[in-house]
């Protein structure tokens, strides 16, 4: 019953290929036949392990369906299992939230526009003699109207506007003094209130705003009066604005898309062969995957990455947030209905016989 | 799955089988009585268990009382036994329909 050494190692290696829950098994035959065949001499047990390790991959293939086999990793989810688009679902999200998390670690805050003296220029030409207050050094992650993103932009804002100016006379004034400053005027003095704006009074509000830029920024300057409030303020931004490269986003999606596929196939493999605890620790495990590690891994790198200015949310919350923007709860589900997924899964006497089947 | 997968060694496997079909036969005594390759018999043996036409059992002894390692014993399922006498049969009529003769393995 002793293997000599050169057929154990052999032996060994060939088992290590096979699916873990497989190898145990295979090992005891390829063990007996070779100790069988001591009498036959060693050429004989050599040729046997050479046929053995050509047919290896045959071997595979079938003992990746073998119920016992346990490992490998399947390349999608059993047929009729109708799982393949939560599956599919879960890789998607994997993939944004790999991006994401990316896309946060590359990130690098737009420099600050201008100097507290260009700011104070700025100021002096557009409107002059009044307190002009700001965050020129400081970049903030604005909102307009619509709710859009005005990301980078540097808001500028008069203090107590009185509401008997001549807001468009001020407007025309500003937009000469910034073309003798060099600046371009795109859009020229013009009203924005229009009849149908609601509670509009055109008799005595108006709203007149013009838009300019100089080098790499652009001006946005709004000055009039509605109801009975009056405004003054002029927003500064980036002419282009600092988008994140789109290739180490799509380099770190795909692989973690890919993985997440993988892994979920697997898991669902494993825990539709057994019922009980297994299938709890395959839910476990996709809380793991899916939910523990990526938080974990996004907390380390979070002191790597750039700070972002104006940061509205935790770290700890951030990382629900990259993956589902203002509704992070998107993710949180998925990974909670894959979890319960899993563990109601049929256990094999509850699946489909294996009448009528043919060997793959 | 169709014939087209039932390759020669997997129908010479089948009727070393059905041979004796309730008979349990471990896999380097099937490869010898099938004139198969010894080692080469275990990827047909694991899909055929796999179809559910085999069934396997790990034999009760004292690997040390028998010097040897316990052997793995396999024996045909009746679905096996019907899927393999219809194999054998569907491969002679296409044996015989295409060259007039005998199976000759």
């Amino acid at each position: 019953m002793v293997t000599p050494l050169l057929e154990r190692v052999a032996i060994a290696l060939l088992t290590r290929m096979l699916p873990a829950g497989f190898r145990e098994r295979q090992r005891e035959e390829w063990r007996g036949d070779l100790a069988e065949l001591a009498r036959h001499g060693r050429a004989s047990r050599l040729r046997y392990v050479a046929i053995a390790a050509l047919t290896l991959p045959s071997l595979h293939l079938a003992a990746r369906r073998a119920p016992s086999a346990g490992g490998g990793w399947a390349l999608r989810p059993e047929k009729g299992s109708g799982t393949a688009v939560p599956i599919a679902l879960l890789a998607v999200t994997a993939g944004m939230f790999a991006a994401a998390a990316v896309g946060r670690l590359t990130w690098t805050p737009p420099p600050p526009m201008m100097t507290a003296a260009q700011a104070q220029d700025l100021a002096v030409t557009v409107f002059p003699g009044r307190a002009v207050t700001g965050t020129p050094e400081a970049p903030v992650f604005d909102s307009d109207v619509d709710d859009n993103t005005l990301a980078g932009a540097t808001a500028f804002e008069v203090a107590a506007v009185p509401l008997d100016r001549d807001f468009e006379a001020d407007l025309h004034a500003a937009r000469d003094r910034l073309r003798a400053r060099g600046w371009t005027i795109d859009t020229d003095v013009h009203d924005e209130l229009t009849p149908d704006v609601v509670g509009v009074d055109l008799t005595r509000d108006s709203l007149w705003r013009l838009t300019a830029h100089r080098d790499r920024l652009t001006l946005d300057v709004t000055t009039g009066r509605y109801h009975d409030q009056a405004t003054a303020s002029y927003l500064v931004r980036p002419v282009t604005y600092q988008h994140l490269p789109a290739l180490p986003l799509l380099a770190a999606a795909a692989p973690a898309a890919l993985a997440a596929w993988l892994a979920a196939c697997r898991l669902h493999r494993r825990a539709a062969r057994r019922r009980g605890f297994p299938q709890l620790t395959a839910a476990a495990g996709v809380i793991v995957c899916f939910a523990a590690l990526p938080m974990t891994g996004l907390l380390l790198a979070a002191p790597h990455a750039a700070t972002l200015t104006d940061e509205p949310l935790a770290p700890w919350w951030y990382t629900l947030f990259v993956t589902g923007g203002d509704r992070p709860y998107v993710y949180a589900a998925l990974v909670t209905v894959l979890a319960i997924w899993l563990t109601g899964l049929p256990g094999p006497a509850q699946r489909s016989s294996p009448a009528g089947r043919h060997p793959a | 799955m169709g014939v087209h997968r039932m390759t020669i060694p997997r129908l010479l496997l089948l009727r070393a089988l059905l041979a004796d079909p309730a008979a349990e036969r471990y896999g380097l005594d099937l490869a010898l009585q099938a004139g198969l390759e010894p080692g080469s018999v275990y990827p047909i043996l694991v899909a055929f268990e796999n179809a559910g036409w085999l069934e396997s059992r790990v034999e009760d002894v004292d690997a040390s009382a028998a010097g040897r390692p316990r052997r793995r014993y396999y024996r045909l399922t009746a679905e096996g036994v019907d899927a393999g006498r219809t194999a054998l049969a569907e491969a002679a009529r296409k044996r015989r329909r295409t060259a007039g003769g005998e199976l000759a393995w």
